[in-house]
């Protein structure tokens, strides 16, 4: 028992992160602005459709069409229609403080409770007269009231991804757990030609077994998630995608070298020494390459945002990290099951001959 | 009988539109907030899991018709 | 007539059946054919990719690959000559592999400058950056050629060496290649582009990969 604890943290990290990860809401967020393009100089009804929220009567709830960081206008009535529906009213001046005949605008909502959010672009706006220094003169400044803050942080609200956005907490805790049991295997291949155990070979093909599972389902749940939100189950143009798949490439043909050589002690050198080679080029694949694109639908590659940046807020880290370690460690898991039934075979073949 | 069944399967279909139109807004809040990749998501990794299952289970099956067959 | 029509077919039939056995005997021969197709596809369709809407681009590099494999795949096939054996014995594996790689590195440039040249002939096109074009195929010939040398050392220890050349290296290759496109990309724009970072990077992968085989070969040697 008392040397089995890696596997209980496994299995409670892991169910730590479906529960929480399945469980705790996602920030209230805006999800249509209606109508999405409009004139300066007119007043206009806007009913905004928002999402993971309970407006009541009698909240007090304020809306604003911001249209830089100093300057916008915040809406002459609210009127709720629905516990996620707002009707708000924005008499839009002649004048805009932009020097752009038309530009998109965010809009930001700030209620009790609920607190405050925005759509960043929300509504487009058009000015007949450019006239900047009149705009700015009229205008008041600093039109932001204080903004309310929520009783509770969620998990971020990001339009296209919305609830799937907790697959953060599945599909890539897959892609951590391949590089890591990769790196458990390199260190065994590395053993075993130091000492020539071939117990230690056995181990580094288990590990690399698992990694190779872990990529399979690494790519069919990305597969999934790309079909939610990109609209395509596969795409050749986003470099992730082929590096990952050439790097599980690379794994088939080191299983098929293990089958085309029948000698244990020349497969298990021939394997090894192929591996090492292969980590490096894996590397080169899935963290080299990847950086060197100018586009990329994956966040932290090819000038999108870091991993870490904004893409990954301190909610999502709670919830992030555990399920990484916890896959990890339940690959590596999986992985001693695997070369200790191996062992076992080889133990009575041996006993048996 | 026969139509019968085919008034009842009318009723209902008519009825759950009726309860689509009214709810139009629930329904549109659940398809766009896309659960259902998340539970397609931790489906694929069951599966997977499950299939590591059977190869485990596979390797020890071979290893107990070794030991049956020797003694 | 009928009766010997019915032998005939049934001794055909099991000769079938017989190539089929002996072809499942070898439990990779299947799945060798197959990630064979799965990884020459995948390396064709990703480098077209990269290329953009540069198809011949592409094309160079994979005629390259193509060209080296079937140059280096019998690299390390035994060879009957007795000298050549002998003379092995002498040497150690250090020795052999640099001998080995430092000649297929240049037949490789070879083969490359006459393909090159003959792409050029044939399609007529407009390098802008001469300099930067032959290097690329330089640094080409030695990745290709390095890599290559060395997994045909370990592929020649499997008894279908040549598909094994090519399913074990094309991944292995794969980010050299796409290096390779982007920087021969480069030697065709009109404008120049800073293509250093492509250069560190190609030149990184050859060193570790020549640190490593240089400490890996002994062992993949000595029987």
């Amino acid at each position: 028992m008392k040397q089995n604890w890696w596997k209980f943290l496994a299995v409670a990290l892991v169910l730590y992160s479906v529960v929480v990860g399945l469980l705790r809401p996602l920030n209230p967020g805006i999800l249509k602005v209606n109508p999405i393009s409009i004139e300066a100089g007119k007043s206009y009804d806007m009913t905004i459709a928002t999402y993971n929220t309970d407006f009541q009567s009698g909240d007090d709830i304020q809306s604003y069409l911001k249209i830089n960081d100093t300057f916008g206008i915040q809406s002459q009535q609210v009127e709720i229609l629905a516990p996620n529906e707002l009707k708000v009213t924005f008499d839009i001046p002649t004048k805009l403080p932009s020097i752009l005949q038309r530009d998109a605008y965010s809009i930001i909502l700030s209620a009790d409770r609920v607190g405050t959010f925005i759509r960043p672009r929300a509504v487009s706006i058009v000015q007949n007269e450019i006239d900047i220094s009149g705009a700015i003169a009229a205008w008041p400044q600093n039109s932001f009231g204080d903004f309310k803050k929520a009783a509770k942080a969620n998990f971020p609200f990001r339009a296209i991804l919305y609830e799937s956005l907790r697959n953060l907490f599945y599909h890539v805790p897959m892609w951590f757990g391949m590089t890591f049991l990769l790196m458990g295997s390199l260190v065994c291949s590395v053993l075993y030609l130091a000492n020539k155990n071939t117990r230690m070979d056995t181990r580094a093909a288990a590990m690399i077994q698992i990694a190779v599972l872990y990529g399979i389902l690494g790519c069919a749940t990305g597969a999934i998630w790309a079909r939610g939100t990109w609209g395509t189950w596969w795409t050749f143009e986003e470099i992730k995608l082929n590096v990952s798949a050439a790097t599980l490439l690379l794994y088939f043909a080191y299983f098929l070298l293990r089958a085309a050589i029948d000698d244990e002690v020349l497969r298990a050198k021939i394997s090894s020494v192929y591996s090492i080679i292969g980590f490096v080029a894996a590397v080169f694949l899935l963290f080299v390459l990847p950086r060197m694109v100018e586009s990329s639908l994956h966040p932290g590659n090819g000038g999108n945002p870091g991993f870490g940046g904004e893409d990954l807020d301190n909610t999502l880290r709670t919830v992030f990290y555990p399920a990484v370690i916890g896959w990890t460690v339940l690959g590596f898991w999986m992985a001693q099951l695997t070369f200790r039934a191996k062992f076992l075979q080889d133990y009575f073949l041996e006993k048996y001959d | 009988m026969k139509l019968n069944v085919c008034t009842l399967f009318l009723l209902v279909f008519l009825s759950s539109n009726q309860l689509v139109a009214a709810d139009t807004i629930d329904k549109a809040l659940h398809s766009s907030g896309k659960i259902y990749l998340v539970v397609g998501t931790l489906v694929v990794i069951f599966i997977g899991i499950i299939i590591y299952l059977f190869t485990i289970d596979k390797k020890l099956t071979n290893i107990e018709n070794q030991i049956k067959d020797n003694e | 007539m009928i009766f010997y029509l019915h032998l005939d077919m049934k001794s055909i039939l099991s000769l079938i059946h017989l190539e089929f056995k002996m072809e499942l005997r070898r439990k990779y021969a299947l799945g060798g054919a197959l990630l064979y197709v799965l990884s020459t596809v995948f390396v064709i369709y990703t480098s077209l990719q990269n290329a953009e809407n540069l198809p011949w681009n592409a094309l160079f590099w994979l005629v390259a690959l193509f060209i080296a494999v079937n140059a280096i795949a019998k690299s390390f096939a035994v060879e009957q000559d007795g000298t050549q054996l002998y003379l092995y014995q002498l040497a150690s594996g250090i020795q052999v592999i640099l001998a080995k790689m430092i000649y297929n590195v240049l037949l490789i440039l070879v083969l490359l400058l006459l393909a090159m040249g003959a792409f050029l002939l044939f399609l007529a096109i407009p390098i802008q950056h001469v300099g930067l074009f032959v290097g690329t195929v330089a640094l080409g010939s030695l990745g290709l050629g390095i890599v290559l040398t060395f997994i045909s050392a370990i592929a020649n220890k499997t008894d279908s060496s040549a598909v094994f050349t090519a399913i074990l290296s094309f991944p292995v290759l794969l980010p050299i290649l796409l290096s390779l496109i982007k920087l021969t990309k480069a030697s065709f724009a009109a404008e120049s582009t800073s293509v250093s970072q492509d250069i560190v990077i190609l030149l990184a992968i050859d060193t570790i990969l020549i640190g490593l085989i240089l400490i890996l070969f002994p062992i993949v040697w000595k029987d």
